[in-house]
């Protein structure tokens, strides 16, 4: 006799496609209002499991990659909107549009324009990153960014039976089940604006920020190097604030391009802190070290924040026998001077060893990049035949100060290591360069024959100059 | 016949029939009913409405005249940005021409009946003859800006692909850029086969969710960067998003600074946040293991950690560089 539960698959499959066929209606209108038509569809619909693989989020129940960026909801959903309001003449209109909407995954667009001469818009838009649904932890966040364990460290082999993580804050206290997500939320927001005083000129301005929120899987190594770590996360709250404007000018003999672009990174959180689970632990055993090697809690420098501001100049001019010529240039600086962290705090090393104190307290970062080119093409013969000779430079540079640390202290370790340390900087450059020659012998097959050229240079710190340096990093003593 | 396949057979029948009537409930509708298109008369030339501007004697013959044989055409062009444009706020006189700004005059074509081939019109179409380096002048006579200003000597344009292979004019098919599919990654990946297949790897980014698209990294219409990306360079590209990367940073690692290709393959992979190999693998194409002896078996069962779980982020946590002043070797 066959099995019951052997139908389910087929009656749930067949009575979602008709659920979705009565309830996934697509509606689409044209019709006036006041003077202005409007047209579009809205597209909502309705869903439901018969077994819901993401669950009640218990740990355990492994669903991260199903949603790793979609957010699957049971009951009403908005699959897709699209409505626009227009003058009978279409001189102006205004759209708006969206999908997914009360769901994590959610997009708006709203924007206005006079046809053929601006146009000004925003748009939002909602994605998540599921890393994972099974996190488990003894670890408890405070302020977002310090994490705490159990005054007494539990045994190294119970971690295995941790709760789930909870991402919450949470108080000290009882162990507090969490549903074990870590994941991120970004939140994106556009403004444009975009104006074409005549069919020649394109003048565009936007802003956008991203904003992200959560955490993502993060280590925390303590002791000596391959020695005990800890597994957390990182918390993540940063946004990124991207201001550009670019203008094109084109006539049928040339046409010029300009552009700036403003990207400012703004880090909620400049460091983590993690307590160390071997030290204090009541009876150390392998894998922990002896007690005193280690502090009690390591730090961690998060990215810090930066800018970057970068100029664009480029152009195109037609010549005679179908010769055309681009070229263009672009400047870039990347800013960042975020005060250090000290070497560590956890064992009050730095404050009695002055070989510990900081040369400098930031790096006063300040990388340029300078990028070339020019393409030449050329179709002078009356066959299908093209010739074409390609440049590119890259040229980055690193002006960055370069630090010497006459100490330092390794992972959180009550030990100083004294051996002076310099932070290199890492400039190259890479030229590109093509000559081609091309023939088209039909719609499907064309010869080509050419030469490709490409040189890269980096500077002294990329070499390591003997056996008795382990890295360019250090100053042998 | 046993109750449980009589049962089967009862469901499996209302379903279909609620599968079906909800289909019919579901069809859309329009509130404004549509007059059905004219069926095209190709041997009958249409008579010039009154008080029609367009002059017969440069070649043109108005896009009123188009319209009388073209009614469908006409209806869904109308429809489109560019059409909207050319037939309601034309800001020149190119653009007034309408229909005949691309196809070219029509006035020949009209003389000669209409029909297939007859009046030397650009139709666009795939076997159109005109060859493809005029059809994309006729696009490229006003769409030289902005995007295209590196089409002549792209990679595209140097392989003959026409501006019609990935855009469609005529109607709306996607909801933005008028292009042939319904969305970009069909569009591009109807020739670029295996990096949409990459996209369906298990490392991904949300390019199937719809929260990307191939031209939030790419511009298909030319750049200076190989790969035709819109930033001056690769790295650029991918700080647009993940700035937090960008530095500078104390202690730098070298194969950040170069590309993030050099561990990274932003299409998609197999292996966690895009790798090309797994860890620790990826960092031993540079690093040797002598440091870290990795045996995933065998009975040294405390090298096992860095080749499990996070391997060597387990403790390298900032491998994309550090601030840190003990972060030179990435684990601050």
């Amino acid at each position: 006799m066959r099995s019951p539960t052997s139908a389910r698959p087929l009656i749930a499959t067949l009575m979602l496609l008709a659920g979705a066929g009565l309830a996934s209606a697509q509606t689409k209108t044209d019709t006036q209002i006041g003077g202005w038509n409007l047209e579009g569809y809205v597209e909502p619909g309705v869903r439901f499991f018969i077994e819901n693989p993401n669950g009640d989020h218990t740990p355990g129940k492994a669903d991260g990659r199903f949603e790793e960026y979609r957010d699957i909801n049971q009951g009403l959903y908005l699959d897709g909107l699209r409505l626009r309001l227009y003058r009978p003449d279409e001189k102006y209109s205004v759209e708006v549009s969206g999908k997914d909407w009360g769901l994590h995954t959610q997009e708006y667009s709203l924007s206005g324009e006079r046809l053929g001469l601006w146009q000004v818009g925003f748009e939002w838009d909602q994605m998540r990153h599921i890393y994972s649904t099974d996190a488990q932890t003894f670890l408890k966040v405070f302020g977002g960014n310090v994490f705490i364990l159990p005054g007494t460290r539990p045994p190294l082999s119970t971690w295995n039976g941790a709760p789930g993580w909870s991402h919450g804050e949470a108080s000290r206290g009882t162990n507090q089940e969490g549903d074990g997500q870590i994941s991120q939320q970004w939140q994106t927001a556009r403004v444009f604006f975009k104006l074409s005083p005549t069919p020649n000129l394109d003048l565009v301005s936007e802003y956008t920020r991203i904003h992200k929120d959560g955490q993502r899987p993060f280590g925390m190594a303590f002791g000596s190097p391959g020695g005990i770590f800890l597994e957390l996360v990182q918390p993540i709250d940063q946004t990124i604030h991207e201001f550009r404007t670019r203008g094109t000018y084109a006539t049928d003999l040339y046409q010029l391009q300009w552009g700036y672009t403003a990207s400012v990174f703004d880090n909620g959180f400049s460091w983590v802190r993690a307590d160390n689970p071997c030290n204090p632990l009541p009876t150390p055993a392998a894998p922990c070290p002896a007690v005193g090697t280690q502090g009690q809690f390591g730090t961690t420098s998060l990215p810090p924040n930066n800018q970057a501001h970068t100029f664009n100049l480029a152009g195109g001019i037609n010549l005679p026998l179908r010769t055309r010529v681009n070229a263009g240039l672009t400047y870039s600086l990347r800013l960042q001077n975020q005060n250090f962290q000290q070497q560590t705090y956890s064992n009050g090393l730095v404050a009695a060893n002055p070989s510990l104190q900081l040369p400098e307290k930031s790096l006063h970062g300040n990388v340029q990049t300078f990028l070339g080119n020019v393409d030449v093409t050329s179709r002078p013969l009356p066959m299908p035949v093209t010739f074409s000779l390609k440049y590119r430079v890259y040229d980055l540079v690193d002006n960055s100060s370069t630090p010497t640390f006459q100490a330092f202290i390794l992972n959180d370790q009550n030990a100083i290591t004294n051996a002076p340390l310099r932070a290199g900087r890492y400039d190259y450059m890479r030229q590109n360069g093509d000559l081609n020659g091309r023939y088209r012998i039909n719609s499907y097959t064309a010869l080509t024959l050419g030469v490709g050229w490409e040189a890269w240079n980096r500077n002294s710190n990329w070499e390591v100059t003997g056996p008795t340096r382990q890295s360019p990093r250090r100053r042998s003593t | 016949m046993s109750v449980e396949p009589r049962r089967l057979l009862g469901v499996i029948a209302g379903a279909a029939i609620a599968l079906g009537v909800g289909i019919v409930l579901g069809m859309p509708f329009a509130s404004r009913a549509q007059q059905p298109a004219a069926p095209p008369a190709p041997s009958a030339p249409a008579a010039q409405p009154a008080g029609q501007a367009a002059s017969t004697t440069d070649g043109y013959v108005g896009a009123d005249t188009c319209k009388g044989c073209h009614e469908e055409a006409f209806q869904k062009f109308a429809k489109t940005r560019m059409g909207r444009i050319f037939l309601h706020q034309a800001r020149d006189p190119r653009e007034g021409n309408a229909c005949e700004n691309c196809h070219g005059p029509g006035k020949a074509h009209v003389e000669a009946g209409g029909g297939k081939g007859k009046g030397g019109l650009i139709t666009f179409a795939k076997k159109d003859p005109t060859p493809v380096e005029k059809r994309n002048q006729v696009c490229l006579d006003c769409h030289t800006k902005s995007a295209r200003i590196f089409w002549k000597g792209s990679a595209h344009e140097s392989r003959d692909v026409a501006c019609t292979n990935c855009h469609k004019v005529m109607e709306d098919v996607s909801p933005k850029s008028q292009l042939a599919k319904p969305t970009e990654i069909e569009t591009c990946g109807s020739c670029h086969i295996q990096k949409r297949a990459q996209t369906m790897r298990s490392s991904h980014m949300p390019l199937r969710e719809g929260k990307m698209t191939c031209s939030s990294c790419h511009n298909p219409h030319g750049a200076v960067t190989p790969a035709l990306l819109k930033e001056p360079s690769l790295n650029d590209t991918c700080f647009t998003c993940h700035a937090e990367k960008r530095g500078p940073f104390l202690w730098s690692h070298q194969p950040v600074v170069e590309s993030c290709t050099n561990c990274h393959d932003p299409h998609g992979s197999n292996h966690e946040a895009m790798l090309k190999l797994a860890k620790p693998r990826i960092c031993q194409q540079c690093h040797t293991e002598s440091g870290h002896v990795s045996r995933p078996f065998g009975r040294d069962t405390g090298s096992q950690k860095f080749v499990m779980g996070r391997s060597c982020n387990d403790c390298h946590v900032a491998v994309h560089g550090s601030n840190h002043p003990a972060g030179f070797r990435l684990t601050r």
